[in-house]
C-alpha cells in the first residue's frame, strides 16, 4: 500500500514490527524478502514517487575531495547530482551494473590499514546469488580466467597470475532504463497487507531511550509542515551512504555526538569509486594489445545483455607488490588513431615472434583501446561526513564531507599504471597511453554515485560502527543497510553488494522478529 | 618543405632500412619482413616527432649509428634480429627500463629502433 504522510492528519502514528527508513533499493529489497515472514513492515521513503527538486534540496550541503598535500576541489553538487530522493532512491539513476566484491577485498591485507570484513566472500555467496535472482539477471558462478565463451576470450596475461578478468553484468531492473522490470520491482511490495510505504515522509530524528541502547521512536516531517511519530520494534536505516551517517550524527538527543557514535566513527572512513582518464586530445589515456584475443568484445562490448570483463590486477600480484585493487576498463576503439600512435603501435608488435608480418591497419585499430583506470581507496577516518551548522527545510543539519584522499592513495594509483604498463609489456602482450600523474589525479577524478564507509562494519565498537550482523554497536534495534557499512569498496558497483548484505540481513531480521 | 611523394619516401625508407639493418656484421639471418614493413609504413613526420621527444631526454643518442649498436649490445651472434628484439624489449619492461613515446610507455630498445628508423631516414 502506498501511503502519502503529506495528506494523513498531523501527528498520525505510523505503527509496524519493523521500519525501514528510505524507499530505495536496499529498502525496498528488505520489504520484499520479508512479504512472506508475517512481519509487518512500514517503508519510509522521504521523495514522493517522482523526483522532486524540493525533496532533492534538502541533500544540499558542503563537499570536497582533498589530496594528500591538502589541496582541494569543491564538489557541492555532488550531494545533490549523486542520489535521488524519491521512491527507488538512487536506483532511479542507476545503470544497472552489477558485480560481487572479489574475495581479496574482504580479506585484511596488511598493506592497507583497517582493511577486513569481519564476513568472508564464501559468506555473501548465497545472498549474492538471491540478490541476483531478485535482480533477474545471471548469478555470478563463472570464472573470467577461463574462456567463457569461444567467441568472447579472456585476454590471458601468463595465465592470470598478474592480470586477471572480472565479471561485469547488467540487470535490467534499472531506473536509468525503466520499463517493465523495474516498475515491477518498486511494485513489488504495494499490494500486500502486511507492507506499508509512506512517502514524502522524512525521518528527522531516532530517538533513543536515555542510555542510547534501544530505539523507542522516529520524528517524521513534511515539507507541507505536518509532522508524525513512527514506532516499530525494529528499524532500518537504509537512506544511502551519506545520510545513514548524516541521520545518526543529527539524532543527538541520547548522545551529544550522535546516534552510534560512542566512538566518534560515524561518518569517518567515506569513500568512492572514482574513474580517473585523460582525454585523448591531452594525451590519452589507452591500452594497445600487441598479442591476445582476436576478438576483444568481451571487454569492449556495449551489449547490455552480455558479461563484460574488466582487466584486473590479480589478488596474488596485489598481495606480493602490496597494491590496492584496480581496473582498467577497456572501451570501444576510436574511429580514427592518431598517426604518432599507429607508429608506437606498428613499433610494438615488432617484438612479437609469432607475427610475420605487420597486421592492417584494421585489425591495428581494433586493439586499440581507450580505458579508465579506477584504483580501491584505502579506509581513512580524516575521509569524513560532518554536519554543518546550516539547517535545511526540515531543520536537519546539513552535510559537509571532507573526501580525502592520503599520499598513500595516489602511491596506489601510481603503482598500480606503472605495474600495469611493465606487465603489459613484460608478457609482451601490449602498451600503455597514459600521459598523467599524480598532479593530475584530484582534478581528473570522476566521482561515480557510489557512497562508502561511513558506518563502516566491525566486530568492536571501537573500530566500527555497526557489527558483523548489520546492528549499530550498543544499540539493540537499530541496523543499517547500504554501501555505508562496507569496510573497504573494492572496485566493484556496489549496488549488488549492497541487496546481498540486505538479504543477509533480512534473514537477521525474520529471526529476531518473527514467530 | 613539400611531401616529396609515395615513390620517394618509399625509396628513402628502403634506405634507411638498408643502413639500419646493415650496419650489424654479427647478427645472423635477419628476418626483416616485419620490420621491413614497419618501416615502410611509418609516416615519416609522426617518426620524427616521437624520436624527438627521446633524443630530447638522451642527447646522447642522437646518431643512428651509437642507436643501433646500443640496440644490438650483448645480442648473440646466432641469434636472429627479431629473437634479440622481443628478449631485449621484455627484459626492459622486467627492468623498468622504458621511455615515453606520445605518453606510450615503450621500452628503450623500442625507442632506440624508432629514433635509429627516423636518423637514418
Amino acid at each position: 500500500m502506498l501511503i502519502d504522510a503529506s495528506q494523513l492528519p498531523a501527528g498520525s502514528l505510523i505503527e509496524s514490527d519493523l521500519i525501514i527508513i528510505g524507499g530505495g533499493l536496499a529498502g525496498i529489497s528488505i520489504a520484499r524478502w520479508l512479504l512472506d515472514s508475517g512481519i509487518d513492515v512500514a517503508v519510509l521513503e522521504s521523495g514522493g514517487e517522482e523526483r522532486d527538486a524540493d525533496a532533492q534540496a534538502l541533500y544540499a550541503g558542503t563537499a570536497r575531495m582533498v589530496g594528500p598535500a591538502g589541496e582541494t576541489r569543491s564538489i557541492d553538487e555532488y550531494l545533490v547530482e549523486s542520489r535521488i530522493r524519491a521512491y527507488g532512491g538512487s536506483g532511479n539513476a542507476w545503470g544497472g551494473k552489477c558485480a560481487p566484491l572479489r574475495r581479496v577485498d574482504l580479506e585484511r591485507r596488511a598493506w592497507i590499514p583497517e582493511s577486513g570484513w569481519p564476513i568472508s566472500r564464501e559468506d555473501l555467496d548465497p545472498y549474492y546469488d538471491r540478490a541476483c535472482d531478485l535482480l533477474e539477471m545471471p548469478r555470478f558462478d563463472f570464472d573470467l580466467a577461463q574462456p567463457l565463451q569461444r567467441s568472447r576470450p579472456p585476454i590471458l596475461v601468463e595465465e592470470g597470475r598478474n592480470l586477471t578478468t572480472v565479471p561485469r553484468l547488467h540487470t535490467a531492473v534499472t531506473g536509468r532504463t525503466g520499463g517493465p522490470p523495474w516498475e515491477r520491482f518498486k511494485a513489488s511490495i504495494l499490494n500486500r497487507p502486511n507492507t506499508r510505504v509512506y512517502l514524502n515522509a522524512n525521518v528527522v530524528d531516532i530517538v533513543a531511550r536515555q542510555d542510547g541502547s534501544l530505539i523507542e521512536r522516529l520524528e517524521v516531517a513534511c515539507l507541507n509542515g505536518k509532522r508524525h511519530e513512527a514506532r516499530g520494534r525494529a528499524y532500518v536505516l537504509a537512506t544511502g551512504g551519506i545520510e545513514n551517517a548524516r541521520l545518526l550524527l543529527n539524532s543527538d538527543g541520547a548522545h551529544r555526538n550522535g546516534l552510534g557514535n560512542g566512538h566518534g566513527l560515524v561518518g569517518r572512513y567515506f569513500s568512492g569509486h572514482v574513474t580517473y582518464r585523460v582525454p585523448r586530445t591531452q594525451g590519452g589515456t589507452s591500452v594497445f594489445f600487441s598479442r591476445g584475443p582476436a576478438n576483444l568484445d568481451l571487454y569492449a562490448s556495449r551489449d547490455r545483455s552480455e558479461v563484460w570483463g574488466v582487466l584486473a590486477t590479480s589478488r596474488e600480484a596485489q598481495r606480493r607488490e602490496e597494491l590496492p585493487n584496480f581496473t582498467t576498463t577497456l572501451n570501444p576503439p576510436p574511429s580514427s588513431i592518431d598517426a604518432r600512435d599507429a607508429a608506437v603501435m606498428g613499433l610494438a608488435t615488432l617484438a612479437d615472434d609469432e607475427l610475420s608480418e605487420l597486421p592492417p591497419s584494421s585489425v591495428m585499430r581494433r586493439r586499440f583501446l581507450p580505458v579508465y583506470f579506477m584504483c580501491e581507496q584505502a579506509p581513512n577516518p580524516e575521509s569524513r561526513i560532518t554536519l554543518s551548522e546550516d539547517r535545511d527545510e526540515l531543520g536537519m543539519r546539513r552535510v559537509d564531507l571532507s573526501w580525502s584522499y592520503s599520499a598513500d592513495d595516489f602511491a596506489g594509483m601510481r603503482r598500480s599504471i606503472e605495474f600495469l604498463r611493465k606487465e603489459l609489456g613484460r608478457a609482451g602482450v601490449g602498451r600503455v597511453q597514459y600521459a598523467g600523474g599524480p598532479g593530475d589525479y584530484l582534478a581528473r577524478f570522476n566521482a561515480s554515485r557510489h557512497h562508502i564507509g561511513s558506518t563502516r562494519m566491525h566486530r568492536q565498537p571501537q573500530r566500527g560502527v555497526v557489527d558483523a550482523d548489520c546492528r549499530v554497536h550498543g544499540v539493540r534495534n537499530l541496523y543499517t543497510a547500504g554501501s555505508s557499512v562496507f569496510p573497504t569498496g573494492g572496485i566493484a558497483n556496489p549496488t549488488l553488494t549492497i541487496l546481498a548484505l540486505a538479504a543477509r540481513l533480512s534473514d537477521h531480521l525474520e529471526r529476531e522478529l518473527g514467530g | 618543405m613539400s611531401d616529396p611523394g609515395p615513390a620517394a619516401r618509399e625509396i628513402t625508407r628502403r634506405r634507411a632500412l638498408s643502413q639500419f639493418l646493415a650496419s650489424p656484421p654479427r647478427i645472423g639471418p635477419i628476418q626483416e619482413s616485419l620490420l621491413a614493413r614497419f618501416v615502410a609504413e611509418l609516416d615519416p613526420e609522426a617518426a620524427r616527432q616521437l624520436a624527438s621527444d627521446y633524443l630530447d631526454r638522451n642527447p646522447g643518442e642522437s646518431d643512428a649509428d651509437r642507436l643501433v649498436n646500443l640496440v644490438l649490445e650483448g645480442a648473440p651472434p646466432d641469434e636472429s634480429l627479431s629473437t634479440w628484439v622481443r628478449r631485449s624489449v621484455q627484459a626492459d619492461f622486467a627492468d623498468s627500463r622504458t621511455a615515453k613515446l606520445a605518453a606510450w610507455t615503450v621500452s628503450r630498445t623500442e625507442a632506440r629502433l624508432l629514433a635509429a628508423v627516423a636518423l637514418s631516414a
